[in-house]
């Protein structure tokens, strides 16, 4: 579904991302950790088209599409999705009409018909109901007044109702309580199949409790230096990074 | 250039949906002013001697004034012998009886203009009154109103219908010395709506006045006087467009509000007229005195404004809260773009004892568009426990453009709770970015942004106006990010 | 109302006359003490202050302070200056001055430089302190060359009357630990003083300067200080205002900033009968800042002024402003703050807040704080308050025990805190010293 072939990545003429490679195959969950610095969030921006990086190598193919020569509008057309780590504040747009203009936008993009209202208004409480998610939330501006695990239900809101094909969840369990993180893990969980493959971004181990990841990798200095099955995920939270960080500069 | 101006002008066109003219003959009267225009201009109208005095001696006033120039506009000079003070479109002597009089060319304009004025046809629950020039065309739903004992007619009937009301109550909340363009007003002004609400009437519709300006090298003058007695509560809305012309035109109106014990108006404006094109040729220079007066105690007060248009906007809708317990509201947004000059704000002059006010205002300026909010907030030594809350917003789309601030509190009571406050900014791109990331295209993301930045002057607007007024908003941007 | 206002230009526009006469008498006998290389200056200033002449009442920059008793005072007194002040009145002002640590302590009285009761200026390698009386060829020169680029009226009554004054100047990469206090005297003689403080910070260097006026009786103030921080520098500038109750003072400072450089002012006036304060900061280089604080307590029929005017000219640049007012009864204050972001200053980020206390009936407080903003990246705020003390905090103090009366002094005192609270860190003396100085009006206002 994904294909990363040796990418190369600046911000602000530093080199964050440095010959990175990366295969998804259609309906994997694969899990990226590594070191605070480098270049997690880098390679989730870089995949949503995020202005302010420049991709100085390499390429990007997304479902047999060149992902790289498009708009951030195009890719999320195409079905990526990139839940945030800091999700945004838009004082006065309504949570639901975001969505509305959001799904019609692609709709239109496909060239099928607008969404049915009420159709629509069904989907959007099945999917409130699956984040318990209050049904005035539906109706306030976009994270305006949100509490931090209110912001992060919200974007697993807004992947239930887009229903991408690839998801890319950039830090989602950060500043998580307990209960908040098995809520959006039961989330994430519900809309696992076979034809959406996710890219969790996490710097702990404690969101894969909770999602069975297919692959996890290390990322570091630029590069995955490293990939393994979920039990490499244990190593790492056991042991910490610095390991994996020797085993590649002596190798 | 040829080709070039050819290009800017399908986009003005396209922007600008209003800007078409209308062919119809006119009773235009040569430019020019003085005493004998004010006369004729009386004369034309069968004024009581009254209403001609009282316009000579603003007219006389006017002549010892000279054009203020504190606001933040930078203005051609206007030469006021060079415009006409009066033009109406030919029509029988003594004017249509009912609508099937009414030149079909003239029902024709408004319907294009969204307006449709016969009665089958029009929005429901809303009655017009369509202003052309200088002349009140028609008004829709007149006796269902008289039914509610609701008087909605043209200023010109009124002088003659109800002279009592009018002799008391003209120039009672906006006197004709007010300012400069007051006083020309006053001296000229030939047509407009007249409301009056009677003790303890909810009026059964909104009211509508829809002023647009046809003929060229005319200026329009239009005076506007709602009087809610007692009890009563009434919604008006007004909305303006003219075609659009190389040369500026001159609007200088006046609205007048005087709202009695426990009575309210709310009072809505979709401004549109023509703001010019992108070089800043032609367009109209809109300069307003809107005024309320909350004389009795619980009386109510609200202003809703969406300016898009015009060259220059000069404008403070402004609320006296004299009475006990009033209320004045202000919610504003303004958009210029381009070379669109505008200096708006508001007035709230407390004087009753627990009188409360709210200002809202959003500025979003674009292109080379520079826009003032200008504000007073005034506390009487009267108005015990008072409060006033500001909000004033601006959001600027463009190196060019500029967003400036200029808010006067004169605070004389210390028990008065007086809270000012204001941003600017730029759209944050983060804020695009998560839209486009959902799936928005850019423009699209900018005008859910701008909405949403606009959303608590919107929602004060009636319904079908509130759409409408969204829907020109995105078209005044149109062009303004990327 | 418009007689008034005719009436006000009038006598505004005599008094001019009679200062022409005086400077006329002035440039015909010049007084002895007045050194010879200000003179042309002087004549120039004069020019200027002559055309533009006093601000007209509707004079928007005017609008709340009616000046006609500063000109008509001006008029009274200028012919007696300079005068020299008897050692016991000065002296007897000097007992109650702060002792703040190991200061360098510079004294005028009545616009002149009085050596013998400053500190004794040694000199430095690196900070040079200069009054214009003793001032060589070449400083006198320097002086000349910081004079504020466009003057405004009052400015320019101040050059051309000028007689003595301070310069300060700071070398590159020196840092003055000590705080450099500067205390202007007037000692109730009838006389115009006009002090003036050039501050000139080199680059890397740091400096904390007192401005710091006092007086007795009718007294006549209209001060000028001029700074120039230099890139990378640090001013930390404090400006005291605590002349008579009968005294009329009016104060301009010129500031520019440049570079990576930090100028914060912290102006505070508990006197005067009539006090108006212009502050101008031009922000000249990336990333230059400027924190701006103030305070302002007054009663019975006192008048301040407080105008500020910060523009942004570079990219990057950031101001903070944060001004209160205390007032009780029949006091009027005025708090104009204006920020002007040009073109190309990119990434400003300005912050301003007001705050009054109206603590009477019949106090008034004006405030107008503006914007003009001419380019589309930058982060602008502004905020005003007015109201009456907490009624919520005064219930919950009384509720605990503490007298009504108490516990009004107490929450104004809080109100002033935080700006007091900027001086804490750079001099706890200074702090204490104008806590105690508002404690001791306190019973008054409150």
């Amino acid at each position: 579904m994904l294909n990363i072939d040796n990418l190369h990545a600046t911000a602000a003429d530093t080199k964050i991302l440095k010959g990175l490679n990366l295969s998804i195959g259609t309906g994997e969950v694969h899990a990226i950790m590594g070191p605070n610095g480098s270049g997690k969030s880098t390679l989730a921006h870089v995949l949503a088209g995020r202005d302010g990086y420049e991709v100085t190598d390499g390429s990007v193919t997304f479902l047999d599409s060149e992902l790289l020569d498009m708009l951030p509008e195009e890719r999320a057309w195409h079905g990526i999705f990139l839940g945030f780590q800091y999700p945004i504040e838009i004082p006065g747009v309504n949570n639901t009409y975001l969505l509305k203009a959001a799904l019609n936008a692609r709709q239109k993009f496909h060239g099928e018909p607008e969404i049915d209202a009420a159709q629509f208004l069904r989907v959007i409480k099945d999917k409130a109901r699956l984040m318990q998610m209050e049904q005035s939330f539906l109706n306030r501006s976009v994270n305006e007044g949100f509490s931090g695990g209110e912001k992060k239900r919200n974007e697993i809101f807004q992947m239930a109702v887009l229903e991408p094909r690839l998801a890319i969840l950039d830090e989602t369990d950060s500043g998580l309580d307990i209960d908040a993180l098995k809520i959006v893990a039961a989330g994430i969980n519900a809309l696992r199949s076979e034809d959406r493959s996710f890219l969790i971004v996490t710097h702990y181990q404690r969101l894969l409790d909770y999602i069975e990841p297919d692959v996890v990798h290390v990322l570091a200095g630029g590069q995955i230096i490293k990939s393994g099955d979920k039990s490499l995920a244990l190593e790492l939270e056991a042991r910490g990074y610095d390991w994996v960080l020797e085993e590649t500069s002596s190798a | 250039m040829p080709a070039k101006n050819s290009e800017v002008k399908k986009l003005v066109d396209k922007k600008y949906r209003h800007g078409f003219v209308t062919d119809i003959g006119s009773d235009t009267i040569p430019p020019g002013l003085n005493e004998d225009v004010i006369r004729l201009i009386s004369r034309k109208k069968d004024e009581p001697q009254f209403m001609l005095d009282w316009r000579l001696k603003a007219y006389r006033h006017w002549v010892t004034l000279r054009e203020p120039d504190w606001a933040k506009l930078d203005i051609d000079p206007i030469d006021y012998q060079d415009i006409s003070y009066y033009s109406a479109p030919m029509q029988n002597d003594d004017g249509p009886k009912s609508l099937d009089e009414v030149d079909p060319k003239l029902l024709e304009t408004y319907e294009k203009l969204g307006i449709p004025l016969h009665e089958r046809a029009a929005l429901a629950g809303v009655a017009v009154d369509a202003v052309f020039d200088s002349v009140s065309v028609t008004t829709t739903f007149r006796d269902k109103l008289a039914d509610a004992g609701v008087i909605f007619c043209p200023f010109s009937d009124a002088v003659k219908d109800y002279p009592e009301l009018v002799e008391k109550y003209l120039g009672s909340v906006v006197p004709y010395r007010d300012n400069f363009f007051a006083a020309l007003n006053s001296a000229v002004f030939s047509d407009g709506s007249f409301v009056y609400i009677p003790k303890g009437v909810r009026c059964p519709m909104e009211l509508s006045t829809y002023f647009r300006i046809n003929e060229a090298k005319t200026g329009q003058f239009e005076r506007t006087l709602i009087i809610a007695d007692e009890g009563s509560h009434v919604s008006y809305l007004e909305g303006c467009t003219a075609p659009m012309r190389d040369e500026n035109q001159l609007h200088a109106a006046v609205v007048e509000l005087v709202i009695l014990k426990e009575a309210e108006i709310k009072y809505s404006t979709v401004q549109n007229w023509y703001p010019g094109d992108e070089e800043g040729r032609g367009g109209i220079y809109n300069f307003v005195t809107k005024r309320a007066d909350c004389r009795g105690t619980n009386s109510k007060v609200s202003w809703t404004q969406v300016e898009a248009g015009s060259a220059i906007t000069w404008k403070y809708p402004s609320c006296v809260l004299r009475g006990e317990n009033s209320v004045g509201e202000f919610y504003s947004v303004a958009v210029t773009n381009n070379m669109q000059q505008a200096d708006t704000g508001t007035k709230m002059l407390h004087i009753g004892a627990n009188s409360r006010s709210t200002i809202v205002s959003k500025g979003i300026s674009a292109g080379h568009a520079q826009q003032s909010y200008r504000g007073l907030v005034k506390i009487f030594p009267t108005a015990h426990n008072t409060r006033n809350h500001t909000q004033c917003d601006s959001l600027l789309m463009g190196k060019h453009s500029g967003a400036h601030t200029f808010p006067y509190m004169e605070i004389k009571n210390p028990t008065a709770i007086v809270e000012h406050e204001a941003t600017t900014s730029k759209i944050a791109d983060d804020q695009l970015f998560y839209c486009r990331q959902r799936g928005l295209s850019e423009e699209d993301a900018v005008n859910m942004i701008v909405n949403g930045f606009c959303k608590e002057v919107f929602r004060e607007l009636p319904m079908e106006f509130a759409v409408e007024a969204q829907a020109l908003l995105n078209v005044s941007l149109e062009g303004a990010v990327g | 109302m418009k007689k008034n206002i005719q009436d006000r230009d009038t006598r505004s526009a005599a008094a001019l006359t009679t200062i022409e006469a005086v400077f006329k008498k002035l440039q015909a006998e010049p007084a002895a003490d007045i050194p010879a290389w200000l003179q042309p200056t002087r004549e120039k200033a004069f020019a200027n202050f002559r055309e533009t002449g006093f601000p007209r009442a509707k004079d928007e920059d005017w609008k709340y302070t009616n000046l006609t008793s500063f000109a008509e005072r001006s008029a009274a007194y200028l012919s007696n200056q300079p005068l020299a002040a008897t050692n016991k009145t000065a002296g007897n002002f000097l007992t109650d001055l702060p002792e703040t640590e190991n200061e360098i302590r510079i004294v005028f009285v009545n616009g002149l430089h009085r050596p013998d009761l400053s500190t004794a200026i040694k000199p430095d390698s690196g900070l040079k302190l200069t009054p214009y009386s003793t001032a060589d060829s070449s400083t006198s020169e320097e002086i000349l060359h910081q004079q504020p680029a466009d003057p405004n009226v009052l400015i320019a009554l101040n050059t051309a009357f000028l007689a003595d004054g301070l310069a300060v100047q700071v070398a590159n990469d020196k840092k003055v630990e000590t705080p450099i206090h500067v205390v202007f005297i007037s000692d109730g003689q009838p006389c115009a003083t006009q002090p003036r403080l050039s501050i000139d910070i080199g680059f890397n260097a740091h400096a904390f300067v007192i401005q710091h006026h006092i007086s007795t009786g009718e007294s006549l103030t209209n001060a000028v200080t001029s700074i120039n921080c230099a890139e990378q520098s640090q001013l930390l500038f404090v400006r005291l205002q605590n002349e008579s109750d009968e005294s009329i003072h009016v104060a301009n400072q010129v500031v520019r900033v440049a570079t990576d450089s930090l100028f914060t002012s912290i102006g505070i006036d508990f006197g005067g009968q009539l006090a108006r304060n212009d502050l101008a900061v031009d922000l000249c280089g990336e990333q230059a800042r400027a924190n701006l604080y103030g305070l302002f307590m007054i009663n019975g029929q006192r008048h301040v002024d407080n105008h500020l005017q910060i523009d942004h000219h570079a990219a990057h640049t950031t101001s903070q402003e944060n001004y209160r007012g205390i007032l009780s009864d029949t006091a009027r204050g005025v708090f104009n703050g204006k920020i002007i972001v040009h073109a190309g200053a990119d990434g400003t980020d300005a912050q301003m807040s007001n705050r009054n206390l109206l603590l009477s009936e019949r106090a008034e407080i004006n405030t107008k704080p503006e914007l003009e903003i001419y380019t589309d990246d930058i982060k602008c705020a502004h905020g005003a308050t007015t109201g009456q003390l907490d009624m919520h905090a005064m219930f919950y103090l009384r509720a605990r025990g503490i007298p009504e009366a108490s516990a009004r002094m107490m929450l104004v005192s809080a109100f002033a805190q935080e700006i007091i609270d900027h001086l804490r860190s750079a001099t706890p003396a200074l702090a204490d010293y104008l806590n105690l100085q508002m404690n001791k009006q306190l019973p008054d206002i409150a």
